[in-house]
């Protein structure tokens, strides 16, 4: 097989798992500190996309530069949904957390992709920026410009998220809770605010990978739950609770695909990542980028 | 409730008037209403096995009722007799489960839900793309054609289904799933062989589910191949069992009918926002009732027992 073919499908690989990185980082930021599953991450990432649409469509407002307010709506929103949802459970522990948060996540799921519908419709919609189309080319491999930018935007984004864990105050707080919660709330961490916002700023990181979707690709209102899958699978790969080896895991799942898709098993696309997920979790359950078996 | 000879007298004229009920009634509406009720109920009682006694949530039982329509459909296609499909669909459901349930249901935490969720989606985006058509009934079953038969055939399913999650309830094998939904630790500390008892309900609720899938598949004349792989189904059942009651015998019964019911009025008063409202609802009963309408109902029962003259006297 010719060389360069290999090389393009292996760069789009990394394209798009560089926005299953995106989406994965907020569900692992958000099961990490408050052990929800959020399996309504992915509806939220197409909240996203739609609001980047309206962005576009009604404030004429470039995706890339619409990125910033989405965000800032779906950090409102993630408060919100903590406050009516989430926040009752913060008596439960272990077990009974993990269960009824799944509940109520589904919950909230079936309530984004019918509101969804009905806000939007069900078609499918995508975005044409000022830089769709266009391409970059190098040795023989073409690189979209409108994909290039969006695999900065994550990597920034996912940079801007360890930086927010390892050199802020409100990072240290999370690391204390993640670590010993009764210990971290014994020196005085409000263990309700971190969840609170911590929460907030996992839906936010779902909006800006809404945004990046919206403008490399298209999105319907029931198209969530297939980030969902996606998010969930490079959390696995990465091991559950650690927030720093996703980006990796998401590069791993998209180039898996990408790979599948040459071999010309693309119809399959779906199974593969199915595949991976089963074979990490008979083979190294703790995730395959755990450094010393602790994770943060 | 069923546990003595009045509940058994009740239960069994439920069955019979259910039985006649056709005889009654010729209104096609009417019996298709039933038939969903039937349908819904069987799907949520056998989720219940799984979620409901086992305490493993299965965000992914609607592949394991798309199989069981897809096989059933495929067999009665190339001419297998009708029960003999839908036997095979409930084993091709079973060994669906094995993929994600044998790895999944060794370890510990969320790694179930989440599998069979990955599970569901590449499903039924697979048979999206492999199955792009409208799928149907064989000519020869649809020359024959008669909603009763359905009728009878999903009343006995419902019951079936009923009865062996009540026995299940009864049985040493419940007990064991009751106490690893407890407690996980203290069910290995007393001798219960977890992953045997979690994947022996994952069997037997896919088995059911599976079942229940080839039945629709009988019933229905014409649907899209992915419709009843569609995340739907998990819906329905999920809603039906939790706002019944998870782990009780008449939970998903009563949650079935409140389902089926209330989503019959509200197709007709408010239209579209029907699953958003179901959405609402779900939550609203997961953070306020966890017990779901089964503890509700069977005060009620006890109440009507005070009021019978036995107790009177």
């Amino acid at each position: 097989m010719d060389i360069k073919i290999i090389a393009q499908t292996i760069i789009y690989g990394i394209f798009s798992g560089s926005i299953y990185s995106l989406v994965a980082v907020g569900l692992q930021w958000i099961f990490g500190i408050t052990k929800i599953i959020n399996i309504a991450h992915g509806p939220l990432v197409v909240i996203g996309s739609f609001l980047t649409f309206w962005a576009f469509s009604l404030c004429h407002l470039d995706p890339f530069v619409a990125i910033l307010p989405v965000t800032l709506v779906l950090l409102l929103l993630g408060l919100v949904v903590y406050c009516v949802i989430f926040y009752p459970l913060k008596n439960l522990i272990g077990h009974e957390r993990v269960h009824l948060s799944l509940l109520l996540a589904f919950g909230l799921m079936i309530i984004l992709q019918n509101g969804a519908r009905l806000l939007w419709s069900a078609d499918e919609r995508a975005l044409t920026t000022a830089l769709t189309g266009a391409s970059l080319e190098f040795i023989g491999v073409r690189l979209p410009y409108a994909r290039l930018a969006g695999l900065a935007v994550a990597l920034l984004v996912i940079i801007c998220v360890h930086l927010l864990l390892t050199k802020t105050y409100f990072g240290k707080s999370v690391r204390a809770l993640i670590d010993n919660p009764q210990a971290a709330r014994l020196v005085g961490v409000n263990i309700n605010l971190v969840h609170l916002f911590s929460f907030g700023i996992g839906i936010a990181l779902a909006g800006s990978a809404g945004t990046l979707i919206a403008i490399t690709t298209s999105f319907s209102p029931f198209g969530g739950m297939v980030w969902t899958l996606k998010g969930l699978i490079v959390v696995v790969l990465a091991g559950m609770g650690n927030i720093r080896g996703v980006f990796l895991a998401g590069l791993v799942l998209g180039v898996v695909e990408a790979i599948g898709a040459i071999v010309g098993l693309g119809a399959y696309r779906e199974i593969f990542g199915l595949i991976t997920f089963v074979l990490v979790l008979m083979f190294k359950p703790e995730g395959l980028f755990v450094r010393g078996g602790r994770a943060a | 409730m069923i546990n003595n000879r009045k509940g058994f007298f009740v239960t069994a004229i439920i069955i019979l008037f259910l039985a006649l009920q056709p005889f009654f009634v010729n209104r096609n509406d009417v019996i298709n209403l039933f038939i969903m009720i039937f349908l819904v109920i069987a799907l949520s009682s056998a989720y219940n096995i799984l979620g409901g006694y086992a305490g493993q949530v299965n965000f992914g039982y609607s592949a394991f009722f798309g199989i069981g329509a897809l096989v059933t459909n495929l067999l009665i296609k190339s001419e297998l007799p009708f029960l003999g499909a839908l036997l095979i669909s409930g084993i091709a459901a079973v060994l669906l489960g094995f993929i994600i349930g044998v790895p999944c249901l060794r370890l510990r935490g969320p790694y179930f839900a989440i599998g069979t969720l990955a599970l569901a989606e590449a499903v039924a985006i697979t048979v999206m793309r492999l199955l792009p058509g409208t799928c149907y009934l064989p000519p020869t079953y649809m020359a024959s054609y008669s909603l009763v038969s359905r009728y009878y055939l999903f009343l006995a399913l419902a019951a079936i289904v009923v009865l062996i999650v009540y026995l299940i309830s009864r049985s040493k094998v419940g007990l064991g799933m009751m106490c690893i939904r407890d407690d996980e630790d203290a069910a290995a500390s007393i001798g219960v062989n977890i992953f045997r008892h979690k994947l022996m309900a994952l069997c037997i609720s896919n088995f059911l589910g599976g079942l229940a899938g080839g039945a629709f598949a009988f019933y229905h004349v014409a649907y899209y191949y992915d419709h009843p792989f569609s995340i739907e189904w998990t819906v329905t059942s999920m809603v039906s069992v939790v706002i019944g009651g998870m782990g009780t015998v008449t939970g998903p019964i009563i949650g079935s009918v409140v389902f089926v019911g209330l989503q019959y009025l509200f197709v007709h008063y408010v239209g579209e926002t029907q699953a958003l409202l179901f959405g609402i609802l779900f939550i609203i009963v997961v953070l306020r009732w966890p017990g779901g309408l089964a503890p509700a109902a069977s005060r009620i029962v006890k109440y009507i027992d005070k009021l019978s003259p036995e107790h009177v006297a």
